[in-house]
């Protein structure tokens, strides 16, 4: 047997071998490092930042979490990215879920983004779990006209009528926008088709790889942002993540006494390039702040982001190898069948 | 009588919802039907887990082979439920502290959310996770570039996977971003395949869909599409 | 032995050899520590103000209404008497093993501290000041034996000692130094014998913490490892790794596995369909008196709606299914579902998807894209007018490439294989994607075994850093 022969015959263990491989060395070496590749926004995770971005703090939006832990790798990060966003502008997050276990996915993602990072945030005034409802695109045909019918309680156990967010919500049209992390069915076609499409409700969509393509002809009209995949997740956590820095650095500048316009035109320089505020506060336009808000300035500067925030961009190591692997794999497959092919061999 | 039945009941329910979306005084009928499906939707589950239930002790009472791992199924099966039916271990709502039965039995530190954190979440993950290892032996057996059709199939793959990740970027970065050829940049060129001519592919079968979906369901609430009712009259 | 064999045996041990080793470096791995507390809570009569009119709502009556609150909160305080009813449960919260690590080696740093004797002299100043001292160079002592690992922490529970009979203004003259303890020892002898009470006062290490504290408020450790959810964890890895094992080959431990997986998700289902919808949606309807009662207190009370007879009897015809006989029956509940489902889906197609894809195709082939200053961007237009005008002919292609009433010929075959050309690029796409979502969820996999279980990695900082790279290398 020649070379040839041998790897068209190759064990498929060894490309598994392969795979884990390639998948398995880089999450070592990225976690040992903390190095994670940078990231450029595309449109779509623009978007779906602004949109959210657009609206006033207060604003209600419907959380619907559709996906379960088979697809938490791809959607766990946007999830996490999403609460993040919401609560650092101070808009009012509303949780359901489609999926059984969708509930734990609430559950997990708002212990451990608002309970880690924004414990201020006040359950029933802040955000609410609703929890799980059975009957897929019903939920969604009933919630467009009447929320209590198919909610009269959180997850909890507490009467909608005693959580004092839930005043004046009677139907999903009370709602500024929707966010929907979906791994499926049910899942983002049917909050388009049944809710944002009748309703005409800024739509968000982080969905898993399989699904993206058939979302994009919904791009703009009907869906108004879009994150397609783990890539997607990355892009927008890296959007998110700028722009709370920048927020923080904003609060540090202004309880410093620097006000609009400069506070904002200083937070937004200093998120591009942190290492200008330690340079900054000893700058004459600096003399005015208090001793505290420039320690905290340049603290927020030089704090690394938490890792919960970097998932997504972390997983994009193993990701860039393996599709690099897969790529190689077409090739070498496909040379193989050619050469046996011109010999006249097996094929 | 036995397919009568049934066939009011869908032209029925189905006329009802429909009826609902345009005239304002239905509205609440079609609400409670779907809500009415939710609870359905729920007993279902109740189903699932009957049938399980039935098959295996069957296979168990038979001896078939591998019997022995329907006594795990059975057995897991019976220990998840007794946990969550009996909320064993849940304390109650911090609200209401002397009603037994109030507490979450989702909540962290429940028995059954360890069968959740512990069983469930892992063996769910990592079945699907194996599907990476499935694709990668795809990708080097069945993937094979014979004729255009399949080269722009494997084309666009490359450019997406490519595209989609720092190799993408860091391949064509020599592109100036400003210039006129700057569409042609892997991370540019796989948002372009993606809106274009991805959404032109996938819009029309989007519509193609809607039409046969459209169809049906007319088929169905009008009686004349009755597979759903199971073979022989 | 065959070289198959060989290498799988080399594989898994070199696997074993690594665990073995990681076992016994740093901090181990694989554990879940928990901090363990009280959740008390007592019922209290409290005052109503501002009560709407008309408003009667359940245990409202005069201006006051009974409620639960927690035993430590200011209404607790206020309103609790003696014979107020009272529950209380243990309750668990989850730390990272760097705070247990941490309070580990403050505990040894302190208590190292606590026994060693103390210089200076604590003379002539109020108990305030001597312990201010003595915090200061407990803390430094703790900090020189802990090496900058931990931050040691020293408190002094005012409270309890003022419950004791102390107080800041305790004027005291202690002995001087020598043993700490001792000095210790003798400030709170003097502030005693100004105090009212003899309460025993103590110096308590746990948690990291050093307290000076009264009798009257023990410190009990709270932080430690948890038995189950580490247990939990082990397992968790093991099923992992036994549906990975399915790799090489079909085994045992991977059928295993995959029949725990049947059995498990089957009943959570059905616990999920029952108390997140059947109790509250159904139950709730159909006796909401017993379920206000007994299973979700917090329901808003309501008559029955006996409507809901109807779900109820189709989910029983439903679960006819089951039975030997009248399995037919199942039919109409099956019947009301596909109605349902053929009704909802049929507006929502039309509506979403064929008028409104169609309405977003249908927009001019020029695309005018203005600059910041109001001027039209004229290279701009035009990519933005060929990405328009490439859609279009996209969809109408393949649109005619799915219309088999005409035969693919002459015209009609070219534009329909234009129309195969852009799906073979969407297949593509979706190929892509697919392999993108697959490799997403493989990785986060490893991430559990890497981080959570072997404690390789420690991107989420749970551990300390220094102890994470240490142990690897």
């Amino acid at each position: 047997m020649n070379l040839i022969d041998r790897m068209a015959n190759l064990d498929r263990r060894w490309i598994f071998l392969m795979m884990g491989l390639a998948v398995g060395i880089p999450i070592i070496v990225i976690g040992i490092t903390g190095k994670t590749l940078p990231e450029e926004p595309t449109p779509l995770a623009q978007a779906a930042f602004d949109v959210l971005d657009d609206l006033e703090p207060g604003s209600r939006i419907l959380m619907a979490w559709d996906f379960d832990p088979a697809s938490e790798g791809e959607l766990g990060p946007m999830a996490t990215s999403f609460i993040r966003q919401c609560a650092q502008k101070g808009h009012r997050m509303y949780f359901i879920a489609l999926w059984p276990v969708g509930a734990q996915m609430i559950r997990s993602s708002t212990s451990r983004v608002i309970g880690g990072y924004y414990p201020d945030l006040v359950y029933g005034e802040d955000w609410v779990d609703l929890g799980f409802k059975a009957g897929n695109e019903a939920v969604i045909k009933t919630i467009v006209t009447d929320f209590a019918q198919y909610f009269p309680t959180d997850a909890r156990g507490t009467s909608v009528d005693a959580i004092p967010m839930m005043e004046g919500i009677s139907s999903l049209a009370n709602f500024d926008a929707i966010v929907n992390a979906s791994a499926g069915y049910p899942g983002s076609k049917e909050w388009v088709l049944y809710a944002a499409t009748p309703l005409k409700k800024p739509l968000i969509v982080g969905c898993t790889g399989v699904q993206a393509p058939q979302m994009y002809p919904y791009v703009p009209n009907q869906v108004q942002g879009l994150l397609g995949a783990i890539k997607g997740a990355a892009e927008y956590e890296s959007v998110v993540n700028k722009w709370v820095r920048s927020e923080q650095m904003l609060d540090a500048l202004e309880s410093g006494g620097i006000t609009e316009p400069a506070s904002s035109e200083l937070a937004a320089r200093f998120a591009a390039n942190p290492s200008e505020a330690s340079t900054w506060t000893t700058e004459a336009a600096a003399a005015a702040m208090s001793p505290e808000a420039k320690t905290r300035l340049i603290e927020l500067a030089s704090a690394p982001t938490p890792g919960i925030f970097l998932e997504a961009q972390r997983r994009m190591g193993p990701q860039l190898v393996a599709h690099l692997l897969m790529i190689g794999l077409i090739i070498a497959g496909n040379a193989i069948f050619f050469a046996t092919r011109r010999r006249g061999g097996s094929q | 009588m036995k397919r009568i039945v049934p066939l009011w009941i869908t032209a029925i329910v189905g006329l009802v919802l429909i009826i609902s979306n345009f005239l304002p005084g239905t509205r609440s009928w079609g609400e409670e039907a779907t809500t009415w499906f939710g609870i359905i939707a729920a007993v279902a589950f109740v189903l699932g887990g009957g049938s399980l239930l039935k098959v295996h002790l069957k296979k168990i009472s038979d001896r078939n082979s591998g019997w022995a791992y329907s006594m795990i199924v059975l057995g897991t099966f019976s220990a998840t439920l007794a946990v969550g039916l009996f909320k064993i271990g849940v304390s109650p709502n911090p609200a209401f502290p002397d009603v037994p039965w109030s507490g979450d039995v989702q909540g962290q530190g429940t028995p059954f959310w360890w069968v959740y954190e512990y069983v469930f979440k892992p063996l769910t993950a990592t079945m699907f996770a194996m599907l990476a290892f499935y694709i990668a032996s795809a990708a080097f057996r069945a993937f094979r570039a014979k004729n255009f059709e399949a080269v722009l199939l494997l084309g666009t793959a490359f450019i997406i996977l490519l595209g989609r990740t720092f190799a993408g970027y860091f391949m064509t970065s020599w592109i100036p971003v400003d210039g006129p050829f700057s569409g042609l940049r892997l991370e540019e060129l796989s948002v372009y395949i993606m809106q274009v001519f991805n959404t032109a592919g996938n819009r029309a079968i989007i519509i193609g869909i809607a039409l046969g979906i459209a169809g049906t369901s007319l088929k169905i609430l009008m009686g004349l599409d009755r597979s759903y009712l199971g073979g022989g009259d | 032995m065959n070289r198959q064999q060989l290498t799988l045996l080399s594989i898994v041990g070199i696997f074993v050899i690594l665990l073995v080793a990681r076992a016994f470096t740093g901090n181990g791995f694989g554990r879940i520590y928990v901090e363990r507390g009280d959740a008390s809570f007592v019922k209290v009569e409290v005052p109503v103000l501002d009560t709407p009119d008309g408003e009667e709502a359940e245990g409202k009556a005069d201006g006051v209404r009974w409620t639960w609150v927690d035993a430590s909160s200011d209404e607790a305080v206020d309103f609790a008497k003696a014979e107020s009813p009272r529950a209380a449960w243990e309750s668990v919260t989850p730390v990272s093993p760097r705070v247990y690590f941490e309070a580990t080696i403050a505990n040894e740093a302190l208590q190292a501290a606590a026994e060693t004797a103390y210089a200076g002299a604590m003379t002539g100043v109020d108990l305030g000041t001597a312990l201010e001292t003595w915090r200061l160079a407990l803390l430094e002592k703790a900090n020189a034996v802990a090496a900058g690992k931990a931050q040691p922490a020293v408190e002094v529970n005012w409270a309890a000692l003022r419950t004791a009979g102390f107080t800041r203004k305790t004027s005291i003259s202690a002995k001087a130094g020598g043993d700490f303890t001792a000095s210790l020892d003798a400030i709170f002898d003097a502030a005693r014998a100004t105090g009212e009470s003899d309460a025993e006062t103590t110096f308590v290490v746990a948690d990291g913490r050093g307290t000076v504290t009264t009798t009257a408020d023990d410190v009990v450790p709270a932080i430690g490892l948890s038995w189950s959810r580490t247990i939990g964890l082990w397992l968790a890895a093991i099923f992992t790794l036994a549906i990975f094992s399915f790799l090489y080959k079909d085994n045992p431990l991977y059928k295993t596995a995959e029949s725990v997986v049947v059995g498990v998700s089957a009943a959570y289902w059905m616990v999920i369909g029952l108390w997140d919808m059947i109790v509250p949606n159904l139950l709730g309807q159909l006796a909401p008196g017993f379920v206000q009662g007994n299973l979700i207190p917090g329901l808003a009370a309501s008559d029955p709606n006996w409507a809901y007879l109807v779900p109820a009897i189709f989910g029983a015809l439903l679960l006819m299914r089951l039975a030997p006989k009248g399995q037919y029956l199942s039919l109409w509940t099956l019947a009301f579902i596909v109605g349902t489902t053929a009704a909802l889906r049929m507006v929502a197609y039309i509506e979403g998807d064929f008028l409104s894809q169609i309405n977003a195709t249908i927009a001019p082939l020029y695309q005018e894209v203005v600059n910041a200053d109001g001027t039209v961007n004229g290279y701009s237009s035009f990519w933005a007018s060929v990405r328009q005008i490439t859609l279009v002919i996209g969809v109408l292609a393949c649109l005619t490439y799915f219309f088999f009433s005409v035969e693919h010929k002459g015209a009609v075959g070219k534009v329909a294989r234009v129309g195969i050309w852009f799906l073979m690029i969407t297949f593509g796409a979706a190929f892509g994607f697919t392999v993108m979502g697959r490799i997403a969820l493989l990785a986060a996999r490893f991430e559990f075994l890497f981080d959570d279980w072997l404690w390789l990695i420690d991107p989420m900082n749970q551990r300390s850093a220094a102890v994470a790279v240490s142990c690897l290398f």
